[in-house]
C-alpha cells in the first residue's frame, strides 16, 4: 500500500469512532501542553538566571588552584600559567570575541589622600589590578581618560600629547621640571621627585559596589568611630570623579617590597566599572606591568592572574567554556561554575516537571492502547474483510498506527494551543499580580521553534506507543474466522 | 481454475480433533458456475474460504491458476485474495460509515499494481460496477439505508471490482427473501453468462442451488455427490430493472 492510499484509508477510517478518540486524546493535549509550559518555563528563568543574575557571556580563566588543607595555593603545585600564549590559545578559540588578560599588583603598596574630604590625609593599603583599557572603554563617559600615558603614547605632533608633554620622535615625552616648584607641570600632570619629568597621574576606576559598601555600611559605622573620620560625607560618583590620592609603590604598613625604592605616584579616578576589582583601583595592565617588573622581578610581568573570555553569542559560553577546561586545562573562576549550578539547578526542575508531564503522556499512552484494542475488537469483522480484499498484516498494521499518527498530531496541535494560551495567561497575571523586583523579566516562559516541534513529536511517539500492541493484535486477526464468526 | 486434491482439514477443541474436511477432490474449470450444498455443520464455508486463500491450514493440494496456494508467501496471498477472488459473504460486510461508492472501492487500497497505468482499458470504476448492478443512483449513500438486496448488490459490486475471475460467495442470499435471493442468483448467472466469471456459491438452499449449472453436495465433510444441473433461467433482460426498485425492509436480519 503506497503512502497517498495509507493516508486516505486511514482519513476514512477516522471518521468512526471520533468520540472514542477525543476521550482518549484529552490527555495527550493535557500532557503535551504541561509538557510545553515547563520546557518554556525553564527555558526562560533559565536565561533570566544566566543572562541578567549571573552574567555568562563572558568567562574568567584562572591559575589552576589546589586546596591543601585550609589553604587554597595557586600556580604552586606546577598548574599553568596566565601568559602572553595563553591569551594567544584562548583567542583562537571558535566563538572568542576577546580576551583580557588581568593582572594584580604583586607587592606592597599604598594610597594616602582624602583631605579633600576629611580634612586630614589617611594611609589605606592599595590593593589594585590591571586590566587592558578597552574593556572599559564603553563603560566610561571619557574613554581617553583611562589611558597608559607612561607607556608609549603615539603622536605626530605636540597636541595629541597629554598637558606637559611634547612629541618627540612619534611619542610622547614628558617636559623635564622641578618638583620643588609649584605648579611645576600644567594639571593635571604633576612631577615626581624621582623623574623630574612631567607626568600624568595614573587613571584609577573601581569597582561602583566599593562606592555602595562606603555609603550603606562604612559611612554609618564609622559615623561612631573618633576625630576626624567620623565626619565623612556621603559620596556620589559625580562627586568622586577626578579626585586624586598619592599612591606610595613599594611600601605599606604590611612591609616594604624585596626590590627596588619606594616611588611615589599619584592616582587619579577617572570613573566607576563593574569590571574594575571588588575592593581596591583598577589601573590601565601597563602601569602594573612596570610596577610589578620593578618591584618584584622580569617574571612577576609576565603572569596574568586571569584572563577574561568574551564571547561573540551568548550560546557559545558553554562551547568555549569546556574547551578552556577539558582541552586546555585551565580553570575557570569559581563565578561561572556558580551561574553553571544555578543553570543546573533549573534544568532540573524544569526536568523534575516535565517528568510529570512524561507520566501523563505515559498514563495517555496506556489509555490509548485500551481504546485502540476495543476499537479493534469492534472492527474484527472489517479487518477480516480488509484482509479478504488484499490487505497484508502490514497494512493493517500501518492503517492502525496512522489512525494513532493522526490523532498525536492533533492531540499535540490542540496542547501547544492549550500551552500558549496558559503560557499567555500566566505571563499576563505575572505583570499585573506581582510587583516588581530585581531582573523581573517580560516574560517567564522562553520559547524556541524546537519546543512545538518537540512537542509534537513527543505527541505523536506516545501515540504510537500505544497504538503499537493493538496494531499487532489486529494484523494478527485470522480473516477467515473475523469473517464467519457471529457479527 | 481451482484444483483440489486430497484436501483435509481438522479443528482442535481443547483435547478433542475434529475433522471437517475428508479426502476432498474438486475441480472447478474457468466460467463453470457451481453450487456447493450441504447441511449446517458440513464443512462448505471451510472448503470455501480455503479455496480463496482465507484459510491455509489445512492438509492436501490447493491449486488456483496453476500456483500452488501453500507456496505463497504472506504477500502473494494477499495479493491472489485482491485480484483473483471475489468474496461475497451471508452477512454483506459493508462499511457503514462509508459510502456505497467507497465501499465499492475499498479492494483498490490494497492493489498493488497501478492499475491506472497497467491496466487503462480493463479499469472499471467504481459508479459503473454500481450501474452494473442496478444501484446507480445511490453512490453517495451509506449502505444502512439500504435494503437487504441492495446491500448484497453493493457487495457483489465491490467483488467484482478489480476484475476478479472468481466470486466466491457464502450463502449469498442467507439474509435475503426467496425473491430477492432470486434475483441475486439472476444476477449471478449474468455474470457468469456475459463475462464467463467464475462463479462459487455456497448455500443451504434447493432452489438456490438448482439455479447453478452444477451442484457439489457436502455431508460431513466429503463430497457424496457432483453432478451437472440445467439451471432454471428465467428472463434475464428483467432483473436489473426491478432490482432498484424493489425496497424489500422485511429482509433486514442482520
Ligand atoms: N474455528 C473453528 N473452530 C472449531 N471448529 C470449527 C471452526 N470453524 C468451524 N468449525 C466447525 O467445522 C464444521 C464445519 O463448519 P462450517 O462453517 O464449514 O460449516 P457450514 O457447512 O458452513 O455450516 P453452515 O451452513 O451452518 O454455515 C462445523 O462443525 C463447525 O463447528
Ligand atoms: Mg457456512
Amino acid at each position: 500500500m503506497n503512502a497517498s492510499k495509507l493516508v486516505r484509508l486511514v482519513l476514512q477510517s477516522l471518521r468512526r469512532n471520533t468520540r472514542d478518540f477525543a476521550l482518549s486524546g484529552i490527555g495527550i493535549v493535557v500532557g503535551i501542553s504541561t509538557l510545553f509550559l515547563f520546557t518554556a518555563l525553564g527555558s526562560g528563568i533559565k536565561s533570566v538566571v544566566l543572562e541578567d543574575v549571573f552574567v555568562v557571556d563572558q568567562l574568567e580563566v584562572v591559575p589552576q588552584s589546589y586546596d591543601v588543607g585550609a589553604f587554597k595555593s595557586e600556580g604552586l603545585v606546577g598548574g599553568a600559567e596566565l601568559t602572553d600564549q595563553t591569551v594567544d590559545k584562548l583567542r583562537q578559540i571558535e566563538g572568542v570575541e576577546s580576551t583580557y588578560p588581568k593582572m594584580k599588583l604583586a607587592f606592597p603598596a599604598s594610597a594616602r589622600g582624602g583631605e579633600r574630604f576629611v580634612g586630614q590625609n589617611l594611609i589605606v593599603e592599595l590593593v589594585g589590578d590591571g586590566i587592558p583599557p578597552k574593556m572599559v572603554d564603553d563603560e566610561l563617559e571619557d574613554s581617553m581618560a583611562f589611558r597608559d600615558w607612561s607607556g608609549e603614547v603615539t603622536c605626530q605632533s605636540g597636541s595629541e600629547c597629554p598637558a606637559g608633554h611634547q612629541c618627540q620622535e612619534g611619542t610622547c615625552r614628558g617636559e623635564s621640571c622641578d618638583p620643588r616648584e609649584d605648579d611645576a607641570c600644567p594639571d593635571p600632570a604633576y612631577c615626581p621627585h624621582d623623574t623630574q619629568r612631567c607626568t600624568m597621574p595614573v587613571p584609577v576606576v573601581v569597582s561602583p559596589r566599593l562606592l555602595e559598601i562606603y555609603n550603606n555600611s562604612l559611612h554609618t559605622s564609622l559615623g561612631g568611630a573618633k576625630g576626624a573620620i567620623s565626619n565623612m560625607p556621603q559620596l556620589s560618583e559625580d562627586a568622586l570623579l577626578g579626585f586624586e590620592v598619592e599612591g606610595i609603590f613599594g611600601r605599606s604598613y604590611l612591609g616594604e617590597s624585596k626590590k627596588g625604592d619606594a616611588i611615589q605616584r599619584r592616582l587619579r579616578l577617572v570613573g566607576f566599572s563593574e569590571r574594575a576589582i571588588d575592593m581596591g583601583a583598577t589601573m590601565p595592565i601597563g602601569y602594573v606591568k612596570r610596577f610589578n617588573t620593578r618591584f618584584r622581578g622580569e617574571s612577576s610581568a609576565q603572569n596574568y592572574h586571569s584572563i577574561v573570555v568574551e564571547t561573540e553569542r551568548n550560546k557559545d559560553v558553554s562551547n568555549v567554556a569546556q574547551t578552556i577546561t577539558d582541552d586546555m586545562g585551565l580553570t575557570l573562576s569559581d563565578d561561572y561554575e556558580r551561574a553553571q549550578r544555578a543553570g543546573l539547578l533549573v534544568t532540573i526542575v524544569t526536568l523534575a516537571f516535565n517528568l510529570i508531564a512524561l507520566i501523563i503522556l505515559a498514563i495517555s499512552a496506556i489509555n490509548i492502547m485500551h481504546t485502540f484494542l476495543m476499537i479493534i475488537l469492534e472492527r474484527r469483522r472489517e479487518i477480516g474483510l480488509m484482509r479478504a480484499l488484499g490487505a497484508t498484516k502490514s497494512d493493517i498494521r500501518l492503517a492502525i498506527l496512522g489512525e494513532s499518527t493522526v490523532l498525536g498530531v492533533i492531540g499535540g496541535g490542540v496542547g501547544l494551543l492549550v500551552g500558549w494560551g496558559l503560557i499567555a495567561m500566566v505571563d499576563y497575571l505575572f505583570q499585573t499580580q506581582v510587583g516588581t523586583f530585581p531582573f523581573k523579566p517580560d516574560s517567564l516562559f522562553a520559547i524556541s521553534a524546537w519546543m512545538p516541534l518537540a512537542a509534537l513529536g513527543v505527541a505523536v511517539i506516545f501515540c504510537w506507543i500505544g497504538a503499537l500492541l493493538p496494531a499487532w493484535r489486529a494484523s494478527g486477526i485470522d480473516p477467515a474466522e473475523a469473517l464467519t464468526g457471529p457479527e | 481454475m481451482i484444483h483440489i486434491s486430497n484436501l483435509h482439514k481438522s479443528y482442535e477443541t481443547g483435547e478433542t480433533t475434529r475433522e471437517v474436511l475428508t479426502s476432498v477432490d474438486l475441480e472447478i474449470e474457468e466460467g463453470e458456475f457451481v453450487a456447493i450444498v450441504g447441511t449446517s455443520g458440513s464443512g462448505k464455508t471451510t472448503l470455501l474460504n480455503i479455496m480463496g486463500g482465507l484459510d491455509r491450514d489445512y492438509d492436501g493440494r490447493v491449486v488456483v491458476d496453476d500456483c500452488d496456494l501453500a507456496e505463497f508467501d504472506e504477500s502473494g496471498i494477499a495479493e491472489l485474495r485482491n485480484e483473483t477472488f471475489g468474496f461475497v459473504f451471508q452477512q454483506f460486510n459493508l462499511l457503514d460509515h462509508l459510502t456505497v461508492r467507497e465501499n465499492v472501492a475499498l479492494p483498490g487500497f490494497f492493489t498493488e499494481r497501478d492499475r491506472q497505468r497497467e491496466l487503462p482499458d480493463d479499469e472499471i470504476s467504481p459508479e459503473e460496477l454500481l450501474h452494473r448492478v442496478g444501484l446507480g443512483d445511490y453512490l453517495e449513500q451509506s449502505p444502512s439505508t439500504l435494503s437487504g438486496g441492495e446491500r448484497q448488490r453493493v457487495a457483489i459490486a465491490r467483488a467484482l471490482y478489480g476484475r476478479p475471475s472468481n466470486l466466491l460467495c457464502d450463502e449469498p442470499t442467507g439474509s435475503l427473501d426467496h425473491g430477492t435471493g432470486l434475483q441475486i442468483m439472476e444476477l449471478f448467472q449474468q455474470l457468469n453468462r456475459e463475462q464467463s466469471i467464475t462463479l462459487i456459491v455456497v448455500t443451504h438452499e434447493e432452489h438456490i442451488a438448482r439455479m447453478a449449472r452444477r451442484i457439489v453436495r457436502l455431508e460431513e465433510g466429503r463430497i457424496v455427490a457432483d453432478e451437472p444441473n440445467d439451471p432454471v433461467e428465467p428472463e434475464a433482460s428483467s432483473l436489473v430493472a426491478t432490482a432498484g426498485d424493489a425496497p424489500d425492509a422485511e429482509e433486514e436480519t442482520t
